[in-house]
């Protein structure tokens, strides 16, 4: 998928909720907010894969690799709205991410957003607290 | 009680914030603001966004980031203060900062407590992003959250008093998953237990107003206002309260639910609406919750 094709569905999702963007930055970014959650969008022109992911948690340091192993665990038998549990070091943020290499219509996007958000929230409040107890002990 | 009567007495006192092309200071002490440091709110009129994750003043301006709230000048309660919180409000749905300042205000008064306002910008809509994404190490960024995610986990830390916050509808949002961020902080980058991140989350206090989150930190003490005619609160499903207690919402296990029905869903999510049913003895509400 080109910039171009990215940045038009993504015009597409975002103007099912009412906003009228350029979908993505000349970087291959975007982005929005929906009632105190974060997904963003983004395009790797190299694979020409866009990514879609709403924000679990920011790590304020690299996390340790008994972490990310025990939430990458514990994310194979919980629901992650189709997504995958997605951890970015370049900005310590742990996801739930859904690629697409092909252009995804409108519908299919407002569907995976509406199925992401409530589980980023889930993934928070249930699935991150689950694990920190499994290391930390109650 | 109008923002006119505040601002004027906000005048009268000579509250106002020193203005003029003076940078903001760093404090002496890490940790310690610097309150006599002089501040220079932002100019008005900029967009939504420049605001989002700022402190509003009761003098209806918003203050740079960086700026501690203890500097920000609160607003008051017109009947004088008649305690010692200082209480952190997050706006909700379609406020503006003038807007935020008027339920300020009205929140002030209610409570008898100073005010400060952390302005949510996003206003209960869907926003787009983009412009304020540089690079991929802002992805994720909120700044509201952000705002009270610093606020909480710097006075979660050993000998950090405990922070009075509020929200109104979407800022209860804000406020609860800013909690939920700091608690994961704690544990799962911290090593804290459970039971020690509930210490370090109990000194924390919170007042929702309609709130439309429907999970609450089990150790904060939380206070609810539910107006059973809110169909803001009904699409979160806090509406249907506590009693009988509702499974399908976590409003957090040190939390108490003061639920009515206005039977005006016109309005039911007002800040004023909700205020009126504000047990006068609130603090007592907050500092009793069953630990």
């Amino acid at each position: 998928m080109t910039h171009a094709e990215a940045a038009s569905a993504l015009q597409g999702l975002l103007g099912s909720l009412g906003i009228k963007s350029a979908g993505l930055n000349a970087q291959g970014l975007g982005g929005v907010s929906l009632l105190a959650e974060d997904v963003s969008f983004d395009h790797d022109a190299e694979s020409g894969t866009l990514t879609v992911s709403a924000t679990v948690h920011r790590f304020q340091k690299t996390p340790l690799p008994r972490v990310l192993q025990a939430l990458r665990e514990e994310a194979k038998r919980s629901d992650l709205g189709g997504g995958r549990l997605d951890y970015e070091p370049v900005n310590g943020g742990l996801f739930l991410a859904l690629c697409y290499t092909e252009r995804p219509t409108t519908a299919a996007l407002r569907t995976a957003m509406e199925a992401l958000i409530p589980a980023a929230r889930r993934v928070r409040t249930d699935l991150l607290p689950r694990v920190a107890t499994r290391l930390n002990g109650l | 009680m109008s923002v006119t009567r505040v601002l004027t007495a906000l005048h009268d006192l000579a509250l106002r914030p020193l203005t003029g092309n003076v940078k903001l200071l760093a404090a002496p002490n890490p940790g310690i603001p610097d309150l006599k440091m002089p501040l220079t709110p932002l100019p008005t009129g900029l967009p939504a966004s420049a605001y989002d994750g700022l402190f509003i003043g009761g003098d209806n301006r918003v203050y740079p980031r960086g700026t501690p709230f203890e500097a920000v000048p609160p607003m008051l309660p017109a009947q004088g203060v008649t305690n010692g919180e200082l209480i952190l409000h997050t706006n909700g749905i379609g406020e503006s900062v003038l807007g935020d300042a008027a339920r300020m205000s009205m929140l002030a008064d209610a409570t008898g407590s100073r005010v400060v306002g952390i302005c949510n910008a996003s206003d209960g809509f869907p926003k787009d992003v983009l412009q304020t994404l540089r690079d991929r190490a802002d992805k994720g960024k909120n700044p509201a959250v952000d705002t009270v995610t610093e606020l909480i986990a710097a006075h979660a830390k050993p000998g950090m008093p405990g922070l009075t916050f509020s929200g109104h509808s979407q800022g209860s949002l804000i406020v609860s998953r800013a909690f939920a961020d700091v608690r994961n902080r704690l544990t799962l980058e911290g090593g804290m237990s459970q039971s020690e991140a509930d210490r370090a989350l109990g000194k924390f206090k919170l007042l929702t107003i309609a709130g439309a989150a429907s999970h609450y930190d089990d150790a904060v003490r939380t206070l609810h206002l539910v107006d059973r005619a809110d169909v803001v609160q009904l699409f979160s499903l806090f509406a249907f309260g506590n009693n009988p207690p509702n499974r399908l919402v976590h409003q957090g296990n040190n939390s108490r639910t003061v639920a009515f029905n206005t039977w005006n869903p016109v309005k039911a999510h007002d800040v004023e609406t909700n205020l009126g049913h504000l047990p006068k003895d609130w603090l007592k509400y907050l500092e009793n919750t069953p630990a």
